[in-house]
């Protein structure tokens, strides 16, 4: 507590030794920082004298505060199970999709693993498939709150770690997490190399735009059932389109979360877009609500979906290896956004409604 | 009275030896006597042993905590959850998974918590109303305002988090932990006591509010022993295993028509007798198909109620 030079008050700490062999261990004795995130807020990956590893791992889920977790790693884990589709993509881009044994919603996957095992989703977790799959570690997610799997999974003595990958705020801090993943399995250096070069591509394509004129407005996401869901200026969305070179017609401040806009005032925000761009569920432009199918993004034909790679279980790319792959999602943005700036070639995520 | 408990043991058994992990009928003998694999030893004593047993429990709570209040509303469509139980605890629940808020007391803490604080309202202002349909009323009212705030919390919430959400609202029966175990249990003996203590009165009050008090029943007394017991029942049943519907309205009809009797002596076992053959079939078919227990609870709970009321077409007096 003392290194981070801050009073934590600690609501929840946990040391978990994810093998054994590594008991006896103080926390305290892992006073050497070996990988601070550049981007990522959430984690940090420490070593004692012994050369052992201790990744920490803070506030993992939205409106979790003084939450800290310690895992002390041991040996590489070579049996895992992800409860996020982002978190395969990460082993996967590390070249380590064969430790993949478990994961939540098989059928999402929009790259295929050899021999995995589904183990259902939080709240209706298939135990015995997951006992049965001797896993070295579970990688965990909370949403609003600690996993509810938590309590089972240390009744059972599975280890876990929660990968809080989503809570980040800007897109390679997502992407940094692959180091966290790599550190996990033995890989971090292999996983350092391919961040940095991720990093590097994605930072290249944001300098890449030169000074605008006027920046294009955008309206993200898809108004349903009488209110529009807008993301929070501090948010990883919005994030991603000013690194575009563009500009949320609307983002509220002083919120990490999205926050609801009625049909009217989304109405009068959407007269203002330029472009429109992840449409969830609508496919094309009939699907979109009558009202907003007179809007400049629509008649300029400029609303684009990131459902290019969905796969026949309406699992979603975009949502997979998007979170590896920020340089990809950036430069498909650019091509939307400000066409010509970079050479023609095809989209990776995005497609355009028709 | 004896076959029905020696199919509870039967369908038990048949619940323990199915499962989505594939292990032998003579290895789940083993894990229990010994000679087991590490891993047949812990599906079976960690997870199946724990799933049947919590699907007994939750069984046995149900059909008593319904047959309760069927008895104490004279309402014949009265469950565990008339009383808003099973919303205080969504209230509760929501609180936790869609807003963080309080999440060091888990979701079976701050569930139990909403149902007992709903029951306790209810209860402390039907000591100052002395007529029980009023109370049924309020229990209804108070029902849908905690819906409505759950419905708020929802609308706010993320997408992932509302997943978690409603599926809570599922039930499950796979969620409790041996250390849970050791309290869940305990909980749901005291409420079956509370309820064997209300049997009596309870006969009493079939016969009218009236009747009852000039036999010498202290009607306030019956009814806080009768609201205990079923905040202990169904309020820790879905605190462990999320909302259950249905086999606490289901159970209480189907042990009347089968003993033919109204006295609680006898209807308190035939209901938990018919409440834990259910849920054992609903734990089956729910590993069987890989489905909600609610939703098949409902499914199985349903078509005996309506065959009930059309067989019988006066519910109230069978």
């Amino acid at each position: 507590m003392k290194q981070t030079g801050r009073q934590l008050f600690l609501l929840f700490s946990c040391i978990w030794l994810v093998s054994c062999g590594a008991r006896g261990t103080k926390t305290a004795d892992f006073d050497r920082v070996v990988y601070a995130p550049r981007y990522a807020a959430g984690y940090s990956i420490r070593a004692n004298a012994d050369g052992q590893t201790l990744l920490r791992v803070e506030n993992p889920w939205q409106g979790a505060r003084d939450t800290q977790f310690d895992y002390v790693l041991a040996k590489p884990a070579r049996r895992v199970v992800c409860m996020s589709s982002s978190h395969v993509a990460m082993l996967a881009a590390l070249g380590a999709s064969d430790r993949v044994k478990g994961v939540s919603g098989v059928r999402y996957l929009t790259q295929p693993i050899e021999d995995v095992h589904e183990v259902g989703y939080e709240g209706a977790v298939d135990y015995e498939t997951l006992v049965a799959l001797k896993p070295d570690v579970v990688l965990l997610y909370g949403v609003q709150a600690a996993s509810p799997m938590e309590t089972k999974l240390r009744a059972l003595g599975i280890p876990y770690i929660y990968i809080g990958d989503y809570v980040e705020r800007s897109p390679l801090g997502k992407a940094e997490w692959m180091v966290a993943i790599g550190e996990l399995i033995g890989r971090r250096e292999r996983a350092e190399r391919e961040f940095g070069k991720i990093a590097a591509r994605y930072e290249a394509l944001r300098k890449s735009i030169p000074p605008l004129s006027r920046t294009p407005r955008v309206m993200t996401n898809l108004p349903y059932s009488g209110s529009w869901f807008v993301p929070a200026a501090d948010s990883y969305q919005t994030a991603l389109l000013r690194d575009a070179g563009a500009e949320p017609v609307y983002a509220p401040t002083g919120t990490t979360s999205s926050e609801s806009v009625d049909l009217e005032r989304a109405y009068e925000l959407a007269l203002q877009a330029d472009y429109w761009i992840n449409t969830d569920a609508a496919a094309s432009i009939a699907d979109l609500p009558s009202r907003f199918r007179r809007t400049p993004a629509v008649m300029k034909d400029h609303v684009w979906n990131n459902t290019l790679r969905i796969n026949a279980g309406g699992g979603n790319d975009y949502w997979e290896s998007g979170v590896v792959r920020p340089d990809a999602v950036l430069s498909d943005l650019i091509r939307i956004f400000h066409p010509g700036i970079l050479p023609d070639s095809a989209m990776t995520y995005y497609r355009r409604l028709r | 009275m004896k076959w029905l408990f020696a199919a509870c043991v039967v369908l038990f058994a048949v619940d323990m030896s199915v499962g989505s992990a594939a292990v032998p009928l003579a290895e789940v003998w083993r894990a229990f006597w010994g000679g087991a694999s590490e891993m047949h030893a812990a599906v079976v004593l960690d997870i199946r042993l724990l799933r049947a047993c919590t699907a007994v429990l939750a069984g046995a709570s149900l059909a008593v905590a319904g047959l309760l209040m069927q008895t104490l509303f004279r309402n014949p469509l009265s469950g565990p959850y008339v009383l808003g139980i099973s919303s205080g605890a969504s209230l509760g629940v929501a609180l936790v998974l869609l807003t963080g808020v309080s999440w060091s007391l888990g979701v079976v803490g701050a569930a139990w918590i909403g149902a007992a604080a709903v029951l306790s309202v209810v209860a402390a202002l039907g000591r100052r109303i002395g007529d029980v349909m009023v109370i049924l009323v309020l229990g209804i009212l108070f029902s849908s305002g905690m819906g409505a705030l759950v419905q708020i919390l929802q609308y706010l919430s993320p997408e992932a988090a509302l997943k978690n959400f409603v599926i809570w609202t599922m039930g499950s029966l796979s969620d409790v932990t041996a250390p849970q175990m050791a309290l869940f249990a305990p909980a749901i003996a005291l409420g079956l006591i509370l309820s064997v203590v209300a049997a009596k009165p309870l006969d009493l009050l079939l016969l009218g509010e009236d009747y009852a008090r000039t036999s010498g029943v202290r009607l306030g007394r019956a009814r806080g022993v009768v609201f205990g017991a079923v905040t202990l029942l169904a309020g820790t049943v879905t605190a462990f295993c999320g909302p259950i519907g249905f086999v606490g309205l289901a159970a209480p009809h189907l042990g009347r028509i089968l003993f033919r009797t109204a006295s609680h002596r006898r209807l308190l076992p035939a209901s938990v007798g018919v409440g834990v053959a259910m849920m054992l079939v609903c734990d089956l078919a729910s590993k069987l198909l890989a489905l909600p227990v609610n939703a098949i609870s409902a499914l199985l709970g349903i078509p005996i109620v309506v065959w009930v009321v059309v067989r019988y077409k006066n519910l109230s007096r069978c």
